[in-house]
């Protein structure tokens, strides 16, 4: 199992006016998710066959945390559900 | 400078953490950049010659030096304190995939543009209150997808002398394929003798352009004809052209000095293009002691 990957923080950085908010938005993804098919040959006695196509998807969601705020007087709030990539978190200075 | 964390977390509990920079600074307007509060000068630093290589190593960190050719990174580099003053096409030609950050920089001497970014795998590129002044171009980064950020900083003047048509002067260019750029506080401005020039240039001639955000600072336009824009969002299609797309100015100052509408060809030339979301907010008219500064100025 791996760690999720950050794929782009958009922007990467901010500046704000006393009052101003920004809204960044963070992507990323779980390099364990994936998805793909399986066909399975189905036989019978008089060798007829016929294909089974399954769809596979190996699901790992990721979540979004709480953010913290160092060293900077701002509060920092996720506004997209927790479970949702991308997500938008505003920074209000 | 703050920063603001965010924790990613998989149903293994692997975390990864996203980091946000954080600065909260003056109203945008209220302290614009000049000449003086951007480049090294302002500093107070002597500097001493740089006799480095042209293609400086990544991870290189110089201060209060004074380049004198042009120079490209080849990953990691940050500059602060410093001047480069490069002849030739390019003062600094970004190429390498690391993280570039010129700090009270001042860059002139070049007779095109004053930086280029060529083919950048990754890596933010910030210009912190850096001086760049004296070419056709300030910025030109036409393909790169990946962040740049001005702040606090003054990209004036630029022009191209000369007769007839010539080339189009700007602060910035970005024909196209670009996806992130921050403009902070930033005066950007062209100057006189300047043909058909506008600020920034957006024509998506290699692909759309989006994530363009202005956010404060003051558009000077002083082009001595009646096609300099401020921002050229348009595209054509019969061109096979695609839109731009998500778009921001806002809290922004133009000069009416020398224009009465600011920028003859459109503020916001063909804003009314764009695809996705945009914002046009609180963009003024700029020109103290007169009737008309603060009115607000839409696009077109």
């Amino acid at each position: 199992m791996a760690s999720p990957i950050v794929d782009s923080i958009t922007p990467a950085s901010v500046t704000l006016a006393p009052g101003q908010f920004a809204d960044v938005t963070i992507t990323a993804h779980d390099p364990d998710s994936g998805s793909g098919t399986a066909d399975i040959p189905i036989t019978d006695g008089a060798s007829n066959a016929v294909t089974a196509h399954v769809s596979i998807t190996i699901a790992d969601p990721i979540l979004f945390g709480a953010a913290t705020v160092n060293g900077v007087a701002v509060t920092a709030t996720r506004i997209t559900p927790a479970g949702v990539s991308p997500a938008t978190y505003r920074i209000q200075a | 400078m703050g920063t603001v964390t965010v924790p990613v977390t998989d149903s293994g509990g692997h975390v990864a953490t996203a980091t946000i920079g954080v600065l909260v600074g003056s109203p945008p307007g209220d302290v614009l950049p000049t000449p003086q509060s951007t480049g090294w000068q302002h500093t107070g630093v002597t500097l001493k010659a740089y006799t480095g290589a042209t293609t400086i190593p990544a991870g290189t960190v110089l201060d209060s030096v004074d380049i004198t050719k042009p120079i490209t990174n080849a990953g990691q580099l940050t500059i602060r304190r410093s001047r480069i003053t490069a002849g030739g096409l390019m003062a600094v030609n970004c190429t390498g995939p690391g993280d570039v950050l010129l700090e009270d920089v001042e860059i002139t001497g070049s007779y095109d543009r004053s930086i280029q970014t060529s083919n950048r795998k990754a890596g933010t590129l910030t210009c912190r209150r850096v001086y760049a002044h004296g070419g056709l171009r300030g910025l030109d980064f036409t393909g790169d997808g990946n962040p740049i950020r001005l702040e606090d900083s003054y990209f004036a003047f630029n022009s191209n002398p000369g007769s007839g048509e010539r080339s189009h002067a700007s602060a910035i260019r970005a024909a196209g394929g670009i996806r992130s750029l921050d403009v902070v506080n930033t005066v950007l401005g062209v100057g006189t003798s300047s043909w058909s020039s506008g600020l920034i240039a957006t024509y998506p001639e290699n692909g759309p352009n989006s994530g363009v955000r202005i956010v404060g600072g003051l558009w000077i336009v002083q082009a001595d004809n009646s096609g300099a824009y401020g921002i050229a969002a348009g595209y054509t299609p019969s061109a096979g052209e695609k839109p731009n797309s998500n778009f921001v100015v806002k809290d922004l100052w133009v000069s009416t000095e020398f224009y009465p509408s600011g920028c003859p060809s459109g503020v916001g030339q063909h804003w009314n293009q764009l695809a996705g979301t945009n914002v046009w907010s609180n963009v003024r008219k700029y020109h103290p002691g007169f009737a008309e500064h603060g009115q607000q100025i839409n696009p077109g």
